[in-house]
């Protein structure tokens, strides 16, 4: 992936906060994403990349701010919400395939409901979309019968079969067995490089660095990072993102005397410039992230 | 935490409790128990009854002989009656639950009062009610069809406990499901059509399958609404019968029977779409 941004922006988000009642989530967001762009969202649990992301086709309603997708300003309340969203895909954490219809009901219901195509036309799209996915002789099967891994492409499949401009990701692999992890991560990929725009949350740090061509770090409800994959997963400027990767990379290194630390630096606007070890030296990165393993279908 | 166990070597539990039974041994003896009080009761009852009267009231092939052929309509009237209040119960029920969930105060406010109204009132006094009190107080005549009047009365009641077991299937499909379908563009109302519901009626499919038995049951209750010979249903019929001389209370438990034949089989096709459902769950 080149990291020279040429394509219109699909996504622009302007001083974007989000509040729940008294819990301010999102703290003034200003994010664009152009045309052909992956950007990868990283960042602590609880930091507001769910509400970021859902802020972006509307699941959740800004407070405040500006979300523009596509030249429409989603804000407005009287725009035509549905339109919009056709040509936005979501992936969820949970998948949420339909449990009542097959595979193939799955990805044909909404293409008839929503965007009138006739059931044969719908048919063939959606098994095109399943051959894309590796998951064509399974149409016929209901969701309950399939592995976690296999039911997350299929999600990615139905959310294709709306031929959307640009596709949202939840954590898409958070909740897959490890083994099946690469399976998702690999149609994502194939995704990008066909050149779809997307908006990957995610904890798979070799899958941002890969194929990622810009990286976010969120903390707190605020963009804390944001720059060109490599680096900021590699070469982190900010002490918080440097803590966050090293608990990633390193999960099993984390020791007594670090516990809440996390807590700690986030209440610190400056957190000191150095400490008692280095948390990511440089060049351990790449063998930490390791290789993504290619998989063809 | 007793010191015995502290002093046992290690691998080696010590699990001996002298005078004790095993829990198999215990659980054996309590069914035995029970085959045993089964078996007594069964002999005092055969030893205590009066067989030859028995045999006249329980068992009496000329009183089935006389009823039997008012039997078939009285059970498809039966039938009827339940069938045209259950749709009734079930449009208005499910009109009911979409106004509980509705965002606009009003609708709520109206389902509540309505739910809350008629699950108040025993079902024979709504009956009674549009059989003679509404045509009266309102001056509305309802046309003289028993029919219409059991549907509506039954289903409105009927309706006002549906709307509460549907409007909790409702709310039990999963938020991400209509997150999903909303995501993909479909409108609140086809989500609901094509998504929610679907879900809700496999939810909602054992309370409903209970409506409909105590719909039938409840039937009976149209008899205050003064019968011919020919609308006669189930329970009707059965008095009738008792009133005959000689008629026996052979005939009446016949007829009660037939009350199986109608709950017996639905709760046995529940089972079965419970059971085909399952892969699709
Ligand atoms: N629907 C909601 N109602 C109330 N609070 C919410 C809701 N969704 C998220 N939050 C809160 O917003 C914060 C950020 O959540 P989220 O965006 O899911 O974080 P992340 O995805 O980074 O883990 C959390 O404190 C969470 O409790
Ligand atoms: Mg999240």
């Amino acid at each position: 992936m080149a990291s020279t941004i040429t394509g219109r922006p699909v996504v622009q988000i302007t001083g974007l906060h989000k509040a729940f009642g008294d819990n301010h989530v999102l703290k003034g967001i200003d994010l664009t994403i152009h045309e052909r762009e992956v950007v990868c969202v990283i960042g602590p649990s609880g930091s507001g990349k769910s509400t970021l992301l859902r802020c972006v086709n509307l699941l959740e309603r800004p407070t405040v701010g500006s979300v523009q997708v596509l030249g429409v300003e989603m804000t407005d309340r009287d725009v035509n919400i549905d339109k919009v969203r056709t040509h936005v895909g979501m992936v969820f954490q949970q998948f949420n395939l339909f449990p009542h219809k097959t595979v193939l009901g799955n990805l044909v219901l909404a293409q008839v409901k929503v965007l009138k195509r006739s059931t044969e036309e719908a048919t063939a799209i959606a098994l095109r979309n399943l051959e894309q996915v590796g998951l064509a002789e399974r149409q016929a099967a209901y969701p309950s019968q399939l592995s976690g891994g296999q039911q997350q492409r299929v999600a990615i499949a139905r959310a294709l079969s709306m031929d959307p401009k640009l596709m949202l990701f939840d954590e898409p692999t958070s909740a897959l067995d490890p083994e099946l992890v690469g399976d998702v991560l690999a149609v994502m990929r194939d995704l990008a490089q066909a050149g779809m725009t997307m908006m990957v949350v995610t904890h798979e740090m070799a899958f941002a660095r890969d194929v990622g061509d810009r990286v976010v770090f969120m903390d707190d409800g605020m963009i804390v990072e944001d720059g060109p994959a490599a680096q900021v997963i590699t070469n982190p400027r900010t002490e918080r993102a440097r803590v966050f990767l090293h608990r990633v990379l390193h999960p099993t290194e984390v020791d007594d005397a670090e516990l809440g630390q996390t807590d700690e630096i986030r209440a610190q606007a400056h957190p000191p410039a150095q400490r008692s070890r280095g948390l990511l030296p440089g060049g351990h990165g790449d063998a930490a992230v390791g290789p993504l393993k290619h998989k063809d279908h | 935490m007793s010191h015995d166990a502290v002093t046992t070597s290690p691998g080696e539990l010590d699990l001996s409790s002298p005078g004790r039974m095993s829990p198999r041994q215990r659980a054996n003896l309590t069914r035995g128990i029970q085959y045993g009080i089964l078996v007594l009761v069964v002999i005092l009852v055969a030893a205590k009854l009066d067989w030859q009267s028995f045999n006249d009231n329980f068992l009496s092939l000329e009183a089935v002989r006389k009823v039997g052929g008012r039997v078939p309509r009285a059970l498809g009237n039966t039938l009827i009656y339940t069938l045209c209040a259950f749709i009734l119960s079930l449009s208005l029920g499910l009109v009911l639950a979409l106004m509980k969930l509705s965002q606009v105060t009003v609708y709520r406010w109206l389902a509540t009062a309505y739910i809350e109204f008629f699950r108040g009132l025993p079902a024979l006094m709504v009956v009674f009610a549009v059989g003679y009190g509404v045509p009266l107080a309102l001056g509305v005549k309802l046309p003289n069809n028993i029919t219409l009047k059991v549907a509506l009365a039954l289903g409105m009641v009927s309706a006002a406990y549906l709307a509460e077991s549907l409007r909790a299937g409702i709310q039990a499909v999963p938020k991400g499901q209509v997150e999903a379908a909303r995501s993909l563009g479909m409108s609140h109302g086809q989500t609901m059509v094509s998504v929610v519901i679907p879900q809700a009626i496999r939810i909602v499919l054992p309370p409903v399958t209970n409506e409909i038995i105590l719909l039938t049951k409840d039937t009976s209750l149209c008899y205050v609404l003064g019968l011919t010979t020919a609308e006669y249903e189930l329970a009707k019929q059965a008095r009738e019968v008792l009133k005959e001389p000689n008629g026996g209370i052979t005939a009446f438990f016949l007829i009660g029977a037939c009350y199986l034949i109608i709950t017996l089989p639905l709760g046995f096709l529940v089972r079965r779409m419970e059971r085909s459902f399952g892969k699709a769950k």
